[in-house]
């Protein structure tokens, strides 16, 4: 895979920039339905897109994943670039180029997927709890997070519950590579036999138990009397004395 | 004989506040002397320390740990092995 990439790096490498003037050329004659213009304009801001891409390297999304939306984001710039308004073609693809990676990282984040609108809502309640715990030193209520936000309470508490959700990590999940131990493995189970330590207790447990029948009845009965636990019989106890004396 | 100046124990002591039934050894040696076996609280004293001795040198041996008589003493006088001991004499007492 890292071949490719080089290869695809060198080919970007060759391609070359255009300037203001052939951006509007081509824009033209996109409109005009030529689509080799089409494929010049994609070609030539592709470096564009990687170097967007690589600014979300760290999010924990493939590099090559994150080259492919970007892409996605760039064709899409292109097929929308108006050049009337007077813009550079890369001032206004950087947005949409952006909206794509960004959406395939929060998609890629979790296996649990949850509305852009609602990142963007959890995005402004983090913001906001940040800074009011900064100058109050305590967490906003419910109503306060509402209030500034702009949604309702129950809105609220539902996006802090989804975006929770996400942090969940499968038990199937991989730790390391791919060929290293399942998070399943790693996780005790409580309920579960463990073959050594009962064995270790039958074994103490014996131990005791034979202590125990190597007492004489004049300890055993103090022992009992001092814990207070189901007294021998005293009729017994009288019998094995006077048969010990 | 009092504990040696500055003496700590480490794990507390066994007492029989928390047990219920259970007696100190003086109420120990009057109901061992009504039943026929003579004895003072010291003796009762001495007769316990015996008999969790014998068990403590058991489970040592279980474990392979060289035991020291000190180190024997230090375990008799453990209140989480007295403990262990009340809850066998519990089970034992109930089969």
């Amino acid at each position: 895979m890292a071949d490719t990439m080089d290869l695809y790096f060198k080919h970007l490498n060759k391609t070359r920039l255009l300037t203001a003037e052939e951006e509007v050329t081509l824009s033209q004659r996109i409109e005009a339905g030529d689509q080799a213009a089409r494929c010049k304009m994609i070609e030539s801001n592709m470096r564009l897109a990687v170097s967007i891409a690589k600014r979300y390297a760290k999010s924990g999304a493939q590099l090559e994943d994150l080259i492919q939306e970007s892409n996605v984001g760039l064709i899409k710039a292109v097929d929308r670039f108006d050049w009337r308004r007077g813009f550079k073609f890369s001032t206004y693809a950087s947005w949409w180029i952006k909206q794509a990676v960004r959406r395939h990282v929060n998609e890629s984040a979790s296996d649990i997927k949850v509305p852009p609108h609602t990142l963007a809502h959890a995005y402004r309640i983090n913001c906001f709890v940040r800074d009011y715990e900064d100058e109050f030193g305590e967490r906003p209520s419910d109503a306060e997070i509402a209030a500034m936000v702009g949604i309702s309470e129950d809105s609220v508490k539902e996006v802090l519950v989804s975006c929770g959700l996400r942090n969940l990590t499968s038990l199937d999940a991989h730790i390391g590579d791919a060929d290293g131990k399942s998070v399943s493995e790693t996780v005790a189970d409580e309920n579960s036999f463990n073959v050594e330590a009962e064995l270790d207790r039958v074994k103490v447990l014996a131990a005791i138990k034979a202590s125990l029948e190597s007492l004489t009845p004049r300890e055993e009965q103090v022992l009992r009397l001092r814990f207070g636990v189901h007294e021998v019989d005293r009729e017994k106890f009288i019998v094995n004395n006077s048969d010990k004396e | 004989m009092s504990m040696p100046k500055g003496h700590k124990s480490q794990f507390g002591y066994s007492t029989i506040s928390e047990l219920p039934g259970g007696r100190g050894f003086r109420e120990i040696s009057e109901h061992m002397t009504a039943s026929g076996f003579k004895m003072n609280h010291s003796n009762a004293r001495n007769i316990l320390m015996s008999g969790l001795t014998k068990i403590a040198r058991e489970v040592c041996s279980v474990y392979g740990e060289g035991v020291s008589e000190e180190r024997l003493k230090q375990i008799t006088n453990d209140p989480r092995f007295q403990s262990g001991v009340y809850d066998m004499l519990v089970e034992k007492g109930n089969t």
